[in-house]
């Protein structure tokens, strides 16, 4: 797993899409699986306490919840094979309630879990080149991305392959497995922001150079949950050879200067607030200035061995136009709603990323079954060479679809119920597990959720909203991404209760931007109701073609504050 | 006069335990033993000798009401732990 393993060649195989792991790779997850074995037998036995094993098992990825364990498997980048979203399903099936929740870090949670049974779990997991090292604790977590990798029309770069080399860097850093805290690293590669790179610790951005050329732009000091912070520019145009070296070199600054005395404090947004953005950037030049740029240089060969080790899909040649797919819209208007929400333009001529959403009408958002998980694995073997993607919104994609196979894929999304053509409208819900299963909640997400999406199950009435993202946090850590969400939720405690605040005007965009107060928190009951009037007062103010998020713009929180308080 | 339960996590599967009326653990919550007043430290202590034992882990208390159909969590969070998630009534623990 270090960057020796870059010199390795190319696995090859029919699996395209994911990372291959040789033997080397392996060998490291057996041992790790071991290792853990021995420390849950030691634990089990009492010759290790709670406070000796607790920092154990969360480099493992296991919390202790509300009712049970709770696994958080990573999933890089968000990157799945079929074989493994089977295995994932095997697992919800044989050791947890024969599901699994998927996560706004692109990462799976099992929420029923048996401290005794997680070393087979994990063993298991293996089997399939998985793992959850580093889906916990103070060291660089599961690197995410977008959820169009390697398929997006306008990539410039691949950001699965840099992903991986950043996961490799990361995975087992000595410098960096004890950083001050949690660190997070988002990349998408194109200059579209689908990965809310400017709330994560670093960002990259992909770009052009004015010559052309693709590099990097790179983000400080994002980040949600008690003080969310939109991340600062350091470095506009940075070189592909010089990823490592900078990311390097960050890291450093912030594992030297980093407060470690205040929890609160520890993240590196305080660390470039409290420092300076300008002043934080020229300790990171000068840091990176003393680095040698032999020890981490990305040369093209290098990355192209990393590129190799993914495999290539074989496209076929086909028109941009698929008549098969036109006449399947022109005959069938639900799957014609469907087209319109639920892909994305793909590089390919004749293809298109197919999202499958994981937010049925009044359901959670982001749960699947091991059914459900079976079959999109079964449905990415048979149209989308095996591959899958999970999407930061807690849905799946399979990216590599031809136009001619999406009416029969949508077909078979149907039974299960992962067919909703709701992605990106106002029931497309970002919901943390809340005070259902999560420890550190203050009040339940699933529930609002549930409610918001029952309030607008009219699909009819979804489309003609538009484009509206609803994120809902249990608490102010604010795993749902409550701050950027168009209309944001969070869960607090008021007196006992349950109670929730409301933001309007949040964004994860490149145009990010943090939610503002509407007014004070309300009940569970009256969250719907306020929705809707938020959402009526959009309506009424909108002009042809412009989102919620436009209209919020241009017309200011004061209007909605306004609104709302005359139709009370 | 205040009245509370005592509450854990098994160690080997985190299941939700309380500490019943004839000593020991249950995964029933309607088979929790109420302690009143300064009763409670005992409880507690009690709890936490099973810690030692590696049958249990994170011992504390939970403030209880007595109702008509029995004791009652008085916190949302403590009501779900009694009862399993409000979302997955397939969930919910027996006798909740």
């Amino acid at each position: 797993m270090d960057l020796i393993d870059i010199a390795r060649p190319a696995a090859g195989g029919a699996e395209t899409g994911i990372y291959h792991y040789d033997n080397l790779d392996r060998a490291y997850l057996a041992r790790r699986v071991e290792e853990f074995r021995e420390q849950v037998g030691r634990r089990l036995s009492g010759a290790l306490t709670e406070d000796e094993f607790k920092p154990l098992r969360l480099m493992n990825g296991l919390y202790l919840q509300l009712h049970a364990y709770m696994l958080r498997v990573a999933i890089p980048y968000g990157v799945l094979s079929g074989r493994q979203m089977r295995k994932l399903a095997e697992i919800g099936r044989k050791y947890d309630r024969d599901y699994g929740h998927f996560t706004t870090r692109q990462n799976i949670q099992f929420n029923w879990i048996k401290l005794e049974q997680t070393p087979d779990i994990l063993a298991e997991l293996a089997e399939v080149d998985i793992h959850a090292i580093q889906t916990s604790g103070n060291c660089i977590r599961n690197v995410t991305t977008d959820q169009f990798a390697g398929a997006a029309a306008d990539e410039i770069i691949d950001p699965r392959v840099y992903a991986e080399i950043l996961r490799q860097w990361s995975t087992d850093h000595p410098e960096f497995a004890f950083l001050p805290r949690k660190f997070k690293i988002a990349l998408t590669g194109s200059e579209q922001d689908r990965a809310a790179i400017k709330l994560h610790d670093i960002g990259v951005l992909t770009k052009r150079n004015a010559d052309g050329v693709p590099g990097f732009t790179i983000y400080v000091g994002g980040g949600l949950g008690r003080t969310p912070v939109i991340g600062v520019k350091i470095r506009d145009w940075l070189p592909v050879s010089d990823l490592l070296r900078y990311m390097e070199a960050i890291l450093r600054v912030y594992n030297a200067q980093g407060r470690r005395d205040n929890l609160y404090k520890a993240r590196i947004k305080i660390l470039v607030r409290e420092t300076g953005a300008e002043k934080f950037a020229a300790l990171v030049e000068e840091e990176f200035a003393s680095l040698s740029g032999d020890r981490f240089n990305l040369a093209p060969a290098v990355v192209a061995v990393i590129q190799a080790r993914f495999g290539a899909p074989q496209f076929a040649t086909l028109p941009e136009v698929s008549t098969i797919f036109d006449s399947a819209v022109a005959a069938d208007p639900d799957f014609a709603q469907w087209t319109r929400t639920n892909l994305h333009p793909h590089r390919v001529p004749g293809y298109a990323s197919a999202v499958i959403s994981l937010k049925p009408i009044g359901g959670i958002p982001g749960d699947a079954t091991s059914d459900q998980m079976d079959l999109v694995a079964d449905l990415a073997d048979r149209h989308s060479f095996g591959e899958i993607r999970v999407a930061h919104e807690q849905n799946l994609v399979l990216p590599h679809v031809r136009r001619d196979d999406l009416y029969p894929l949508w077909q078979q999304l149907r039974r299960p119920g992962i067919e909703t053509a709701n992605i990106g409208l106002v029931t497309d819900i970002i919901a943390c597990p809340g005070l259902d299963y999560c420890d550190l909640a203050n009040a339940r997400s699933i529930p609002v959720a549930q409610a918001i999406s029952n309030r607008f199950a009219d699909l009819a009435r979804q489309h003609d909203i538009g484009e509206l993202h609803v994120n809902i946090s249990g608490c102010i850590n604010a795993c749902a991404h409550h701050h950027i969400g168009h209309i944001g939720i969070l869960g607090v405690d008021k007196h006992g209760q349950e109670a929730y605040q409301i933001t309007l005007g949040g964004a994860a965009d490149e145009n990010a931007a943090l939610g503002q107060l509407l007014g004070s928190a309300i009940p569970a009951e009256q969250v719907p109701d306020l929705i809707e009037a938020v959402i009526g007062h959009y309506l009424a103010r909108r002009t042809p073609g412009e989102r919620f998020i436009d209209t919020f713009r241009r017309v200011g929180m004061a209007t909605f504050k306004e609104a709302l308080r005359a139709e009370r | 006069m205040p009245l509370h339960v005592v509450t854990a996590s098994r160690l080997r599967d985190g299941a939700i335990m309380w500490r019943a009326s004839a000593g020991g653990w249950t995964e029933h919550f309607p088979q929790a033993a109420p302690f009143p007043g300064d009763a409670i430290d005992a409880a507690l202590e009690a709890g936490q000798a099973d810690v030692r034992t590696q049958q249990v882990i994170g011992v504390y208390k939970v403030a209880v009401t007595e109702t008509r159909s029995g004791l009652a969590p008085e916190s949302v969070r403590e009501r779900i732990r009694a009862r399993g998630p409000s979302v997955r009534p397939d969930f919910m623990y027996p006798g909740a």
